[in-house]
């Protein structure tokens, strides 16, 4: 609701009580001008009666006078005549006199000629007797004059002689100076006054007064007439209307006089003041409440002036100038609101410094940086950003950025940056973009979490960096590598074409070849031989000898082919334990024959290892062999294996073969695990330490040696437990 | 009847001279062939259950003469020799159907047990 309209239910709510107040006001003068008016009626009828009295009683003296006559006393009627006739004249209201004896006989009738029959007696024989009786004037009820035939009434008085009544003179009077009587005294337009006789009936009646002469009174007005001298009230008149009348009874005539007015006339007096009133109160509201409205108004303007200021500062439009502010609270409030603007806008152009500064940064920044919301949905690029990847900063939003990325690049990358996104992780990838020109870019992409001052994640930063430079610097060197590789290998093609290189492994291979063909048929046949030889005979001992030597020449061969090229590594699960085992009992002849004592100890839970048993075999029985030839004269050999932890905590498996051999010399220890490096003669190529650490190698484990001239030596293996397959497996070296 | 013949090609007659030695000491019966056509020619003529193919042999190597006799001969089981054995070779002669592999210098005593029991088959 308006203020307006507050107001005005304020005011009415307020003028309802003074309106009701002034209708009660109203009512009250109403009903007080009311009984005013009904008690003025009641005393102008009382008045009325009381003049009626006077008249009546002064008729009354009047012939009381004329009773007075000694005509009448000394019963001379005949001569009364003339006198009756000469008071007649001076009394005008007398329309006849009558003179009647105590039975009621008229004896003299001014109506009539003297001599001639006087007409009957028209006054009531009941008045007539108690005047009679009481020897007192009295005043007779309404009757039809046989002389005039007009309704009259009559005052009776008697005639005394010696204190008894000879006669009763009658003085008879017509309505018309009744009428004329009622008239005198004028009361309220529409007002009618009535005289009623002793039985109701009608004498005068002021307006209309020709038809209700004569007629009685309602019977119920009557014997209200009756009970009480005085009386006002209401009723309804034959017509219907309601009437307002007072009455007063004669006290003479026992005549009534009545006024009454119908109560409308009544009402209709009273109406002027009553409007008076009702005008001015409604005036006064009016006048109320357009006060009311023009104020309300006028504060509705100001607060309006007001809710303005305030929009202005939602849309930041400048605020409508205020309409001169006359309420003080409004006038508080808009310098309030004054300040609260001026703070706003110093705090925004705080905020739009600050943007202005990001913005300056992110621009110039020689990195492309991207922001994106929680669910990595980009919402902000800088300009770099967009220079590198080809699309508009409005292109880029949502998801539109995986355009810039190349399509060989893209699913690898999408992928990438969802998972960083859904486990919350830092990104960095490598990939490229490949803009619409279609300039291709190698880019280093990272993103962090962004946190808000609650340390909530509220979206990522990241920046992409331009590694081209790195990137074609890398592939050139790749290139350049591949280029001289191959240039290697064309010249060592070409010095192979040119014979004068030729690889090792072709010779080893065809040497072996060469070698093992002839070899097999010597061997071959001697054998044949030594099965058929008795070992008694002279050539047993050459056939054993040559058939030894042979062997050691295959021996050697074989070596050279290992070397040369190497197995590939066939990796598997291996058990150390039982590998250990298993050597051992490869070799337990040989230390049986050199009376060395061989002891193992292994850790009960050293984890199974990935390697190709058999080259670890083939190392192991090497190292014995060597230790055995350490020994000559006996002594101990321990294999241990034990497991381990590399410098950076990787599990490794440790063995170590330990003998109490005569040591390798400080001068040899550097060497031994060189090609064709052979401390002693006749013992082989010296190719065995330097094939087992190959194979050691390339189990990705290695192999060290301690040793002291005399006292003995360590060979140590160490192998990760977690080597895997892949890597070892098909690894053929060139040899060195 | 268990038939007992087994036929050896290989360049190096000294080694021919000496398996046939081995194996007829063993109870085989023993065919020798320096090259492929000889070796093509004696199949001709009858059926051998074992056959011992050296690989390296010029003009035409053992595994072509392999690929070759299996062909004509699928009852005859061969074992194939080599000096320089290589993944490579392996595979192409148990590819080419090949019983055995094996390297020289010749173990006799499995030689002449593999062959032993390849004749059985």
């Amino acid at each position: 609701m308006k203020i307006r309209t507050h107001l005005f239910f304020l005011v009415f709510g307020m003028f309802l009580p003074f309106l009701i107040f002034a209708v009660a006001l109203t009512a009250m003068f109403w009903r007080a001008e009311r009984s005013a008016v009904e008690q003025e009626f009641q005393e102008r009828v009382r008045a009325i009666a009381f003049a009626l009295d006077r008249e009546l009683g002064g008729q009354i003296r009047l012939l009381q006078h004329l009773a007075q006559s000694e005509l009448l006393r000394s019963k001379r009627i005949g001569e009364f005549y003339e006198e009756a006739v000469r008071a007649r004249a001076a009394h005008t209201l007398w329309s006849t006199v009558i003179v009647a004896d105590p039975s009621g006989r008229p004896l003299l009738n001014l109506h009539s000629a003297p001599g001639a029959k006087v007409p009957t007696m028209p006054v009531d024989s009941a008045t007539f007797q108690r005047v009679v009786n009481s020897g007192a004037p009295a005043v007779s009820s309404l009757f039809k004059d046989p002389g005039t035939d007009k309704y009259s009434s009559a005052i009776l008085v008697p005639v005394k002689s010696d204190a008894s009544v000879i006669y009763v003179l009658v003085a008879v009077i017509e309505n018309s100076p009744w009428l004329e009587f009622l008239a005198s005294y004028p009361g309220p337009r529409d007002a009618t006054t009535t005289l009623f006789d002793q039985n109701g009936a009608i004498i005068a009646r002021t307006i209309n007064n020709d038809s209700p002469v004569g007629q009685r009174a309602v019977p119920g007005l009557f014997t209200k007439l009756q009970q009480v001298a005085e009386a006002a009230y209401r009723s309804v008149e034959p017509r219907g209307q309601q009437y307002f009348s007072a009455r007063s009874r004669s006290q003479i005539s026992a005549w009534t006089v009545a006024s009454g007015t119908s109560r409308n006339a009544i009402a209709l007096s009273l109406w002027g003041p009553t409007l008076a009133v009702a005008v001015g109160a409604v005036a006064a509201l009016i006048l109320a409440i357009t006060l009311a409205c023009l104020s309300g108004k006028r504060i509705a303007r100001s607060v309006s002036g007001l809710a303005g200021v305030a929009r202005g500062f939602t849309t930041g439009q400048p605020a409508p100038p205020m309409p001169a502010p006359n309420v003080t609270e409004i006038n508080e409030t808009a310098s309030a609101f004054t300040e609260l603007r001026k703070q706003l806008q110093a705090s925004e152009r705080e905020l739009r410094e600050s943007e202005e500064k990001f913005r300056t940064l992110t621009t110039h920044a020689p990195v492309g940086i991207f922001l994106t919301d929680l669910k990595g949905d980009y919402y902000f690029v800088n300009r770099n950003w967009c220079a590198v990847s080809g699309l508009t900063a409005q292109e880029a939003k949502d998801i539109g950025w995986q355009r810039a990325l190349h399509p060989e690049d893209r699913e690898r990358v999408v992928a990438e940056w969802r998972a960083a996104v859904q486990q919350g992780l830092p990104f960095s990838s490598e990939f490229r973009f490949l803009q619409p020109n279609g300039t291709i870019t190698w880019l280093q992409g990272s993103a962090a979490e962004l946190r808000n001052s609650h340390d909530s994640v509220v979206g990522y930063i990241g920046t992409i960096s331009n590694i081209t430079g790195l990137k074609q610097a890398e592939e050139a060197m790749r290139f350049s590598e591949e280029k001289l590789r191959r240039q290697a290998q064309e010249l060592e093609q070409q010095l192979i074409a040119s014979g004068r290189l030729v690889s090792l492994g072709e010779v080893t291979a065809s040497m072996a070849h060469e070698f093992n063909n002839p070899l097999g048929i010597v061997m071959g046949f001697a054998q044949d031989m030594l099965s058929e030889t008795d070992p008694s005979s002279q050539h047993y001992q050459s056939l054993k000898i040559i058939d030894e030597e042979t062997r050691r020449c295959q021996k050697i061969i074989q070596e050279l082919l290992e070397f040369a090229r190497p197995r590939s590594t066939d990796l598997g699960l291996t058990d150390v334990k039982q590998m250990i085992e298993k050597t051992l009992n490869l070799v337990s002849n040989h230390l049986y024959k050199q009376k060395i004592e061989a002891t193992s100890t292994v850790d009960s839970n050293l984890p199974q290892i990935y390697a190709d048993v058999q080259q670890l075999e083939q190392v192991l029985v090497n190292l014995y062999l060597n230790a055995v030839d350490a020994m000559p004269i006996g002594g101990s050999l321990k294999v241990e294996a034990k497991q381990d932890k590399t410098a950076s905590g990787k599990p490794t498996v440790v063995i170590s073969v330990v003998d109490t051999g005569f040591g390798i010399d400080d001068r040899d220890l550097p060497k031994i695990f060189l090609p064709f490096f052979s401390a002693r003669k006749r013992k082989g190529l010296g190719l065995g330490l330097p094939i087992c650490e190959r194979i050691i190698k390339n189990h990705g484990g290695r192999i060290e040696v301690e040793s002291r001239s005399g006292k003995g030596t360590t060979f140590r293996i160490f192998l990760p437990v977690d080597h895997q397959p892949e890597s070892g497996a098909g690894a053929e070296t060139k040899p060195a | 009847m268990m038939n007992k013949s087994v036929l050896i090609v290989d360049d190096e007659e000294n080694l021919l001279v000496l398996l046939d030695r081995i194996l007829t000491k063993d109870g085989f019966e023993v065919k020798t062939a320096t090259n492929a056509y000889q070796a093509l020619n004696l199949l001709e003529q009858e059926d051998f259950s074992v056959a011992i193919l050296d690989i390296k042999m010029f003009p035409i190597d053992g595994i072509a003469l392999l690929a070759e006799l299996r062909k004509r001969s699928p009852s005859t089981q061969v074992i194939m020799i080599t000096a320089y054995p290589t993944p490579d070779s392996r595979s192409q002669c148990i590819k080419n159907g090949a019983a055995m592999f094996l390297t020289k210098p010749l173990d006799l005593n499995e030689l002449k047990s593999v062959a032993h029991n390849l004749a059985l088959t």
